[in-house]
C-alpha cells in the first residue's frame, strides 16, 4: 500500500473537514479555558444568607445613615438609607469604603505603648488603663493640665469624655477645627445669634456658595448632593478653584478665597436699592452706609479681578431668586478665614433668609444629660488652636485626641506646640500619622463594632438624632465605656453607668424609642430658636472686614488645597479603593501636580510637566506643573490628603502633604486663626 | 449598518442607562460601587489605564477654552451595552454575546481565552484584561461579594449592568407572581446608579415608557457617545451644555455638530 502526495492531502483535508465537525477540540479549549482559571490562589465568592442592617457612617467625613448588606456574618458593601434625611439613599467614596477599611492593614487591634527608644509595643487594655490612671491622678493636680481633642462632634461620647475631664480639673475640652466652630464664632460670638446654624438646602431655590465644595467634602455634603439632584435648585459658585460644586454650578467665577467677601458685599451693593423689610435690623444703617462707600462693584471687580457685569450678574440672579441661601466655608474645613462666613451670615440676615424655607436655620444646642460635661457650645467656644498658640503646651501634662489626625491635618507651627505636651494619647481606628507622635495608642472600634449616637452633624437644616449599633462581634471594648471605666478607677462618679445607658437615655429625651433609633430611625426636629437679638453691623465687624488678607510679593504665589473626598479623610488615610480612582492626570507618580493657571505659568516661566519645588516659611514640597484654567491667578492648587505616613502599601509612596507648607495666619480683630492658604515660592529643579 | 442596525431590536426589554452631566459632581462614588460589588480587587498603585482594573470610569472633560469661557464637566462610562456591540463580533470563543432579553452585552469569564480582540473592537475602551491575578490583602478578601465570581489573570471582564441584581430582580418578580420582563422601576438598579449621591444615573427599561429613562432618553439633550460609529449603545447622556455633545461624538474643532 502506497502513501502518495494525494494520500497526504486528502487525509489533510479529511481532518480538517473532520476536526470542524467534531466537538473534542472545541469542548478541549472550552475545558482549558475552564480549568485554566480554577487556581487555588483565587478567592472564591462567599456563602450564607444575604440580609442588610442599618447604621450611621461618621468616618471623619460627612455623617450620615447607611445600610450595610451581610453575608453571613459578615459584612460586605454599604448603601445608602432612603429613609435617613443626611442619605436620602445616597454613599459617598468613604462609606462605599467603610467596610474594606475594616479590614485596612493599618487598623489599630491592640493598645500600644511607645517606649523609651521610640518602638511601639503591643500591651493589654488593663496596662492601658493602669498608664491612664497613673498619668491623669498626677495631672489633675494642676487646674487645665489635661487637653482633650475630639474629632467627633455628634457623639454623647463627648458627654462622657468631658465629664471626666471636668472632674479632673480641667475644661480643656475642644473639637478639632471645623467651619462648625467658624459658623458658631460668626454666629454666636459676633452677629449674637441663637442656635446653630444649619442649611435647608432641600427647599432653596438659589444655592449662592463661596469657596467651599459642599458636594463633595463639606459639611453633609452627601445629603447636600442628594438636595441637590432631587430638588430644582439652581447653584452658582465663587470660589479660588473649581471643586466638584462648581461643575454642576449653573455658574461658576474664579477668585481668590481672601476675597469672597468682597465679592459678595459688592453684590449687595448692586442690589442695595430692591432691598425690602431691612429697616428693623439692628445695624442696617451702618452696614449700608460702609457697602456703599467700601464696596463699589467698579472698585472691588478691579480688585479681586474679575469683570463689573460678573458681580451684576450674579446680584441679578440673587434677586430673581425665590428661596436664596448663601453658603460659604473654607477651602479646607476649618482652615479658612472666619469673615467669608461672617460676610454669608450678613448677608443671609439682609435678604431675611433665617429660619425661612430654604434659608439658614438656628437649630437648637442638643441636650445635655451629665451634668458634669461641657456642653456643645460651650466646647464650640474653645478654640484649639487659638488656645494652643497662646499658652505655653510644656506645660499641659497629658492629651487625647479622640478620632482626629491633628498631626496630619494641622499646620506645622499647631502640631511642633502639640508635640510639646507631655504624655500624649491617641484613640484611633487606623495608624495614622497622629498615633506615631503619641506615646499611648488606643484602637477605636470601627463603626459596625460599637454602639454609637450621631446628633445633627453640621450643616442639617433640622436637628436630628440617629443611633448606630453594634453589628459585628466586637473583643475590645467601646471607647466611652472604657472612659466610665476608667473614671470608676479614679474614683469619679460620672453619673452614668454605661453609654448604652446614655443613648437611651438621650432616646428619652427626644422622646424616641431607643429600639427603633437602633434599627435605623432617625429623630427629626423642625423646631428653631429665634435670633431676635442679631446685630449685622458694628464698629468691631467692620474692623474685621478692614483687615487686609494675604498680601502676595510679585514672586510669590497663594497655596490652595484641593479636596477630593475619593482620597480619603484625614482619619481614613487613603482608602482602599482610592487608588482604582486617583487618575493620572490627578498623582502622576511619587510627586503630585501643582495646578497653575497658564497666565501665572507665563508669568513665573514654567512649563507643563516641569518639576518644581514650592516653599514657604513653613517648608517645601516638589510637584510637576499642570496647567489649569480652573484656578485663580497667582495661586499653586495642590491635592490634599496625600503624603500619608501611614504604613501600607495603600498610604506609601503617594505625594506629599500639602499641609505642611500652609502656614498660620491670624485675623486680628477676631484673633482667630486660618491656615486654608499660604504664600509661596516656586522654583524649577 | 442598517441591516446590523436591526440586529437587536427584537427585545422587548432593553436596559440603557441615562446619565446627566450636569449633574454629576465626578465624586466617584458610582465607581467604588462598582468595584466593591463586582468584585474589583483594591489596586495599591494610582490608576494605570492599561493595567487597573476597571468598569466604569470618570473621564474630566474641559471645553479646551480659557479664561471665562472655560468649563469642565465629568463624565462616567461604563460599558455601552450597544445594540450592535463590535465586541461580541469578533470573539473567536463566544465568550460575549447579546442575546438575552434585556439586551445586556454578556461577559463569561470561563470562556475567555484573554485573546483580548474584544478590547480592540470596543471603540469606547470599555473592556479591561486581567494582566495579575487580583489581589485582597489580609482579611479583606472578607469583603467579596457573592455576586459576581472573581476573574483571574488572563480574562477580560467589564460592566454588565450588575446582571447579578437582574437575575435577582426576575426571581422576586417570578415569586410574587409577576412577569418577570415588566420590572418595575427600581426592582433592578445597578449600584453605580443606586450609589449616586446627586441621582445624576437613572437606571430602566428604554423601551417602558413607564420607566425614567424612556423620557429621559428621547430628551432633545440626550446624545449617545460616538453616535456615528453606529452602534447604538444602551447609555444615554443628557447635558444643555453644547460642547460637551460636541466632545461626546469626538468631533474635530472644524467640524460641525451633528444635529
Amino acid at each position: 500500500m502506497t502513501f502518495d502526495r494525494r494520500d497526504f492531502l486528502k487525509f489533510a483535508a479529511g481532518g480538517a473537514i473532520g476536526t470542524l465537525f467534531t466537538p473534542l477540540p472545541w469542548k478541549l479549549l472550552d475545558d482549558i479555558s475552564i480549568w485554566s482559571q480554577n487556581w487555588s490562589w483565587i478567592p472564591r465568592v462567599p456563602k450564607g444568607n444575604f440580609h442588610t442592617k442599618n447604621t450611621v457612617i461618621k468616618l471623619g467625613g460627612s455623617a450620615y445613615g447607611a445600610k450595610v448588606n451581610f453575608v453571613g456574618k459578615n459584612p460586605i458593601t454599604v448603601a445608602g438609607n432612603k429613609e435617613h434625611p443626611l442619605s436620602y439613599g445616597g454613599v459617598d467614596p468613604v462609606g462605599i469604603n467603610a467596610i474594606a477599611l475594616m479590614y485596612s492593614p493599618s487598623r489599630v487591634t491592640t493598645p500600644l505603648k511607645k517606649d523609651t527608644k521610640g518602638n511601639l509595643t503591643k500591651i493589654s487594655w488593663d496596662d492601658a488603663l493602669n498608664i491612664l490612671i497613673e498619668k491623669l491622678e498626677g495631672a489633675s493636680k494642676k487646674h487645665n493640665n489635661i487637653l482633650f481633642v475630639s474629632g467627633d462632634d455628634t457623639s454623647s461620647a463627648n458627654e462622657i469624655f468631658s465629664a471626666l475631664l471636668t472632674k479632673l480639673n480641667s475644661t480643656l475640652y475642644f473639637y478639632a477645627p471645623s467651619d462648625r466652630h467658624k459658623y458658631f464664632v460668626a454666629w454666636n460670638k459676633i452677629l449674637n445669634g441663637w442656635g446653630e446654624i444649619g442649611f435647608d438646602i432641600e427647599n432653596s431655590d438659589y444655592l449662592l456658595v463661596l469657596g467651599c465644595d459642599i458636594f463633595d467634602n463639606w459639611s453633609t455634603y452627601v445629603r447636600n448632593q442628594m438636595a441637590f439632584g432631587n430638588n430644582n435648585i439652581e447653584v452658582d459658585y465663587v470660589g479660588p478653584i473649581l471643586n466638584h460644586t462648581s461643575v454642576v454650578a449653573k455658574h461658576a467665577l474664579i477668585i481668590s478665597e481672601k476675597d469672597l467677601y468682597k465679592f459678595l458685599f459688592a453684590v449687595v451693593n448692586v442690589i442695595i436699592n430692591h432691598l425690602d423689610n431691612v429697616s428693623s435690623i439692628t445695624g442696617i444703617e451702618d452696614f449700608l452706609g460702609s457697602v456703599t462707600f467700601n464696596y463699589n462693584p467698579q472698585k472691588i471687580a478691579k480688585e479681586i479681578g474679575c469683570d463689573v457685569s460678573d458681580i451684576k450678574n450674579f446680584a441679578k440672579r440673587l434677586l430673581m431668586a425665590k428661596r436664596p441661601l448663601i453658603i460659604a466655608g473654607s477651602t479646607i474645613d476649618g482652615g479658612g478665614p472666619t469673615k467669608n462666613i461672617l460676610a454669608a451670615l450678613i448677608v443671609n440676615t439682609l435678604l431675611d433668609r433665617i429660619n425661612k424655607k430654604g434659608g439658614i436655620t438656628c437649630i437648637p444646642n442638643p441636650p445635655k444629660i451629665l451634668n458634669n460635661a461641657l456642653s456643645h457650645q460651650e466646647i464650640l467656644n474653645n478654640d484649639l488652636i487659638k488656645f494652643i498658640m497662646k499658652q505655653n503646651t510644656k506645660n499641659i501634662d497629658v492629651a487625647f485626641f479622640y478620632e482626629t489626625n491633628p498631626f496630619f491635618e494641622l499646620p506645622i507651627i499647631a502640631r511642633k506646640k502639640l508635640q510639646e505636651i507631655g504624655f500624649k494619647v491617641c484613640i484611633s481606628p487606623i495608624m495614622t500619622e497622629s498615633c506615631y507622635e503619641c506615646d499611648l495608642i488606643i484602637p477605636s472600634p470601627y463603626f459596625l463594632e460599637r454602639l454609637d449616637d450621631c446628633f445633627t452633624p453640621f450643616g442639617s437644616g433640622a436637628a436630628n438624632y440617629s443611633v448606630a449599633n453594634l453589628l459585628i462581634e466586637n473583643k475590645n471594648p467601646s471607647i466611652p465605656d472604657f472612659f466610665i471605666n476608667l473614671a470608676n478607677k479614679l474614683k469619679i462618679d460620672l453619673g452614668i453607668d454605661s453609654f448604652e445607658n446614655l443613648i437611651k437615655t438621650k432616646s428619652e429625651y427626644f422622646g424616641e424609642k431607643y429600639d427603633s433609633l437602633i434599627q435605623g430611625k432617625c429623630w427629626i426636629d423642625y423646631t428653631f430658636e429665634t435670633p431676635y437679638s442679631v446685630k449685622i453691623w458694628n464698629r468691631k465687624i467692620e474692623n474685621i472686614f478692614n483687615e487686609n488678607g494675604l498680601k502676595l510679593q510679585s514672586d510669590e504665589v497663594e497655596v490652595t488645597c484641593i479636596i477630593k473626598r475619593k482620597v480619603g479623610t484625614s482619619l481614613t488615610g487613603i482608602l482602599p479603593f482610592s487608588n482604582n480612582v486617583i487618575y493620572e492626570d490627578e498623582l502622576p507618580d511619587k510627586y503630585m501636580y501643582a495646578h497653575i493657571h497658564p497666565a501665572t505659568l507665563e508669568k513665573f516661566h514654567l512649563k507643563e510637566n516641569e518639576k518644581i519645588l514650592i516653599s514657604t516659611n513653613s517648608g517645601q514640597i516638589k510637584a510637576y506643573v499642570k496647567e489649569d484654567n480652573g484656578i485663580v491667578r497667582d495661586s499653586i492648587g495642590i491635592l490634599y490628603g496625600m503624603g500619608r505616613k501611614i504604613k501600607d502599601k495603600f498610604n506609601e509612596g503617594k505625594g506629599e502633604n500639602v499641609v505642611d507648607i500652609l502656614e498660620l495666619n491670624r485675623e486680628d480683630t477676631l484673633n482667630n486663626f486660618y491656615w486654608s492658604n499660604a504664600r509661596a515660592k516656586l522654583q524649577k529643579i | 449598518m442598517s441591516e446590523l442596525m436591526q440586529i437587536h431590536e427584537h427585545f422587548k426589554v432593553r436596559w440603557g442607562m441615562v446619565i446627566d452631566i450636569d449633574k454629576c459632581t465626578g465624586c466617584g462614588a458610582c465607581v467604588m460601587a462598582c468595584n466593591t460589588e463586582n468584585n474589583i480587587a483594591p489596586s495599591t498603585d494610582r490608576f494605570n489605564r492599561l493595567r487597573t482594573v476597571h468598569w466604569l470610569i470618570i473621564y474630566k472633560l474641559t471645553n479646551g477654552k480659557t479664561g471665562k469661557e472655560y468649563d469642565e464637566a465629568y463624565l462616567p462610562r461604563p460599558c455601552m451595552q450597544c445594540e450592535n456591540p463590535l465586541c461580541a463580533s469578533v470573539c473567536p470563543v463566544v465568550a460575549t454575546t447579546k442575546d438575552e432579553e434585556g439586551g445586556i452585552v454578556s461577559q463569561i469569564y470561563p470562556r475567555c481565552i484573554g485573546c483580548r480582540y474584544c478590547m480592540a473592537a470596543c471603540p469606547y475602551h470599555a473592556r479591561v484584561f486581567n494582566w495579575y491575578d487580583p489581589v485582597w490583602p489580609k482579611d479583606m478578601e472578607k469583603i467579596i461579594t457573592p455576586f459576581t465570581s472573581v476573574r483571574p489573570r488572563g480574562v477580560v471582564e467589564k460592566c454588565n449592568f450588575c446582571h447579578h441584581r437582574f437575575q435577582k430582580a426576575k426571581e422576586e418578580a417570578r415569586a410574587k407572581g409577576q412577569n418577570p420582563l415588566e420590572l418595575e422601576e427600581d426592582a433592578y438598579q445597578p449600584a453605580c446608579a443606586e450609589a449616586c449621591p446627586t441621582g445624576a444615573i437613572t437606571f430602566g427599561n428604554l423601551n417602558n415608557p413607564k420607566h425614567k429613562v424612556y423620557k429621559l432618553s428621547r430628551s432633545k439633550y440626550a446624545f449617545r457617545l460616538l453616535e456615528k460609529l453606529g452602534t447604538n449603545p444602551q447609555v444615554y447622556y443628557i447635558s444643555k451644555r453644547e460642547w460637551i455633545k460636541k466632545v461626546a461624538d469626538n468631533y474635530l474643532e472644524h467640524q460641525n455638530q451633528k444635529g
